[in-house]
């Protein structure tokens, strides 16, 4: 298991050079390339002289190899995201200011759809094709075709306009413990969020049990004078658990890319917000570590979700350790 | 006469597919005595697996079944599925196909062993591993008490086929229904399988129901012989009267299929010409006629019923369904069928 761990982490390191690589490499494609910001920071009526120093000033006139080397040298060895060109913030700054009402908004519409999600896709799979599972598989796809902004729009006008009057939007302010003090205004973000996770992951919970359903095994634990009861739970729950795990794995990135639409629809201050911003005003440090921050989120929920499959697998288990 | 553990009647199985209903099983009667050991033979198709399958209540939810099926005074067709449980694996076990897919990989063998106690017996934690470990003794598994918490993956196709032997067997059912349970096994470790079987059935008193496509297998073990074709039971008699004196061609032509060791060492296998008729729909006259080799017109147009074969053997309870059972039974073995190989082959005993 610990060779199969530290294979996984060189892995993920790898991918996270590439993705810092191509991260990197995108500002040279702006119309006026890596200088491209100082228009933005300083005015589009500078002169180009005042442009130069100010590409002077950020290195920008060193070789490309050597930039991107100077960048990993800042952020791997010094812990230094940089400043942004356009707040008076360190990049750090920003993040550890915005990060926490992300992650409070992902993680608490993760927890809520694993709990939704996964036993409304069991209690599909078990009575297949009954009216409930029509409904919930009708309602599923509906929800899973409409975009994630369609979506907060939809549910803001009808329960902050027209039915109820829910806080169209969370109170303003950063603290991440306004969730607690004013639950209120978060839950339509919230629950946005988690119709549409629910919609794509009650889908493979449900496939997933009617896949297990039908193995050899099941009918062997029928035949041992199991009740339906236990055969769901011990047998097809348990087995059907990998593939979940992998797949909320796999969707990390997606809910936090769910999360950043459904911040700007609802005008939730967080780091989808700060990204958006940053990524229109040329921000490039602030674009580059708020990119930085998601890819080693998604890359940890893999490599945990990998762990998780091991415990949950005794064969993967062993093939992971055997090596 | 003793009363049957179980008694089927009038047995009808249909399934509704994409293609149109299936006929798999077509009126099957059929008992079974206390501690016998009844083989059920016939190709691939043939409806012995739905038979069993019928019997435990484990058809795909597109089956129909009609009929009855009786245990004691318990009718099992039609029973709720909590009732069902507590007949299965409790009076009935069941052995399947595929050791290697009827496992649950993801919990011990030892666990899975368990389960099937604890289904059924309130035993103490201690004591349902002990039992475990004794019933894993039984069937063969060498140092038992270590291998108990072995994973599935970790056993062989024998192994893991043990196993399931174990499971079937440990709250000393009434019937064993064996589905094929050597097919899918090396032909050495087959030998061993079928012993840990009847380990099995000396333990629990147990009937034993012994389903496969191959002859040779049930030679050694059972005591009575069900012959199966398209659905139907077209011959059934003692083991001697099936393997001696068959009345029915189809049977003839199973017998000439074992395969056998000839002198150049080479596996010969005689074939039946010809394939199964299909299942969906009937066709008039009897369903071997198309590939039988004594077909005559009245073959094609009357389907002949199970009928008690009078003949040397002279057993009341040897029945065949052919027209000419009585001439069948006579003729000499493995001359029916156009030999595949090119020297003779002895019948096989
Ligand atoms: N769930 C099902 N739906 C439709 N048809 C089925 C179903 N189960 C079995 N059948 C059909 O019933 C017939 C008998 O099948 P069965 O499995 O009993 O054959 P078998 O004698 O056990 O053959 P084998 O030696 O291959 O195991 C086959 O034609 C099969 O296609
Ligand atoms: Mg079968």
């Amino acid at each position: 298991m610990f060779t199969y761990v530290l294979r996984r982490l060189v892995q993920s390191f790898i991918v996270l050079l590439i993705v810092m690589l191509i991260t990197f490499t995108l500002p040279y494609f702006e119309p006026n390339g890596i200088l491209a910001p100082a228009y933005i920071v300083l005015g589009s009526h500078i002169s180009p002289h005042a442009v130069h120093v100010w590409g002077v000033q950020n290195g920008m006139f060193h070789p490309y190899y050597v930039r991107f080397w100077n960048y990993l040298d800042q952020v791997f060895i010094h812990f230094n995201l940089g400043v942004s060109y356009k707040q008076n913030l360190s990049v750090w700054g920003i993040i550890s200011l915005y990060v926490p009402r992300t992650i409070w908004l992902a993680l608490s519409s993760l927890i809520l759809t694993v709990v939704i999600a996964i036993p409304l896709g069991i209690y599909q799979a078990s009575r297949r094709n009954s009216v409930v599972d029509y409904v919930a598989t009708g309602t599923a796809f509906i929800l899973y075709g409409i975009p994630a902004f369609l979506l907060g729009i939809l549910m803001l006008q009808f329960f902050s306009f027209s039915w109820t009057h829910l806080p169209a939007q969370p109170p303003d302010g950063v603290a991440p413990w306004a969730m607690f003090t004013n639950p209120l205004g978060f839950i339509l973000p919230v629950m946005t969020l988690t119709l549409l996770s629910i919609a794509f992951l009650s889908r493979f919970m449900r496939s997933a049990v009617l896949e297990v359903l039908v193995q050899d095994y099941v009918r062997t634990a029928k035949a041992k004078g199991c009740s339906s009861r236990q055969v769901l739970f011990r047998h097809s729950f348990r087995n059907a658990l990998g593939p979940i795990v992998i797949i909320l794995g796999l969707y990390l990135p997606g809910l936090l890319g769910g999360a950043v639409v459904i911040e700007s629809v609802f005008n939730y201050s967080g780091l989808g917000i700060q990204l958006v911003t940053a990524a229109t005003s040329l921000d490039v440090p602030t674009v580059l570590g708020i990119t930085l921050l998601v890819s080693i989120l998604t890359l940890l929920g893999n490599l945990l979700a990998d762990i998780m499959l091991g415990i949950v697998n005794p064969r993967i288990r062993v093939e992971g350790s055997g090596r | 006469m003793v009363e049957p553990l179980l008694d089927i009647k009038d047995l009808d199985v249909r399934f509704s597919t994409s293609e149109g209903e299936t006929r798999a099983i077509r009126g099957i009667n059929l008992s079974l005595n206390p501690r016998e050991v009844l083989g059920i033979v016939g190709e691939s198709g043939s409806g012995k697996s739905v038979t069993a399958l019928a019997v435990m209540g484990l058809l795909a939810k597109n089956a129909n079944v009609t009929g009855s099926i009786h245990m004691g005074d318990r009718e099992l067709l039609g029973m709720k599925d909590r009732q069902l449980s507590s007949i299965r694996g409790l009076k009935i076990g069941m052995i399947f196909q595929d050791p290697l897919t009827s496992l649950n990989p993801v919990y011990s063998v030892g666990w899975q062993v368990e389960e099937a106690i604890s289904a059924h017996q309130d035993l103490s934690k201690e004591k349902r591993r002990a039992e475990a470990i004794r019933l894993l003794e039984l069937v063969g598994i060498p140092r038992a008490d270590d291998r108990v918490d072995d994973y599935p993956h970790e056993f062989s196709g024998g192994m893991r086929q043990r196993v399931v032997i174990a499971i079937a067997m440990a709250n000393n059912p009434q019937i064993i229904l064996a589905d094929e349970p050597t097919t899918a096994l090396d032909v050495t470790v087959q030998a061993q399988v079928l012993e840990a079987l009847q380990v099995a059935i000396d333990q629990s008193h147990a009937s034993l129901v012994l389903i496969t496509h191959d002859l040779g297998v049930v030679a050694g073990l059972a005591s009575r012989v069900v012959v199966m074709y398209a659905g139907r039971i077209v011959e059934i008699g003692t083991a001697d009267a099936i393997f001696y004196s068959p009345a029915m061609p189809y049977t003839h032509g199973l017998l000439g299929s074992i395969p056998r060791v000839d002198d150049d060492g080479g596996a010969r296998l005689r074939q039946i010409p010809g394939s199964p008729p299909s299942m969906i729909g009937t066709q008039p006259g009897c369903p071997f006629a198309p590939r039988c080799p004594l077909r005559k017109d009245i073959c094609l147009t009357e389907e002949p019923a199970l009928r008690s074969v009078s003949s040397t053997t002279g057993t009341e309870a040897h029945q065949a369904a052919c027209h000419f059972a009585s001439d069948v039974v006579t003729m000499p073995l493995a001359s029916m069928f156009p030999d595949t190989s090119d020297d003779h082959e002895e019948p096989p005993q």
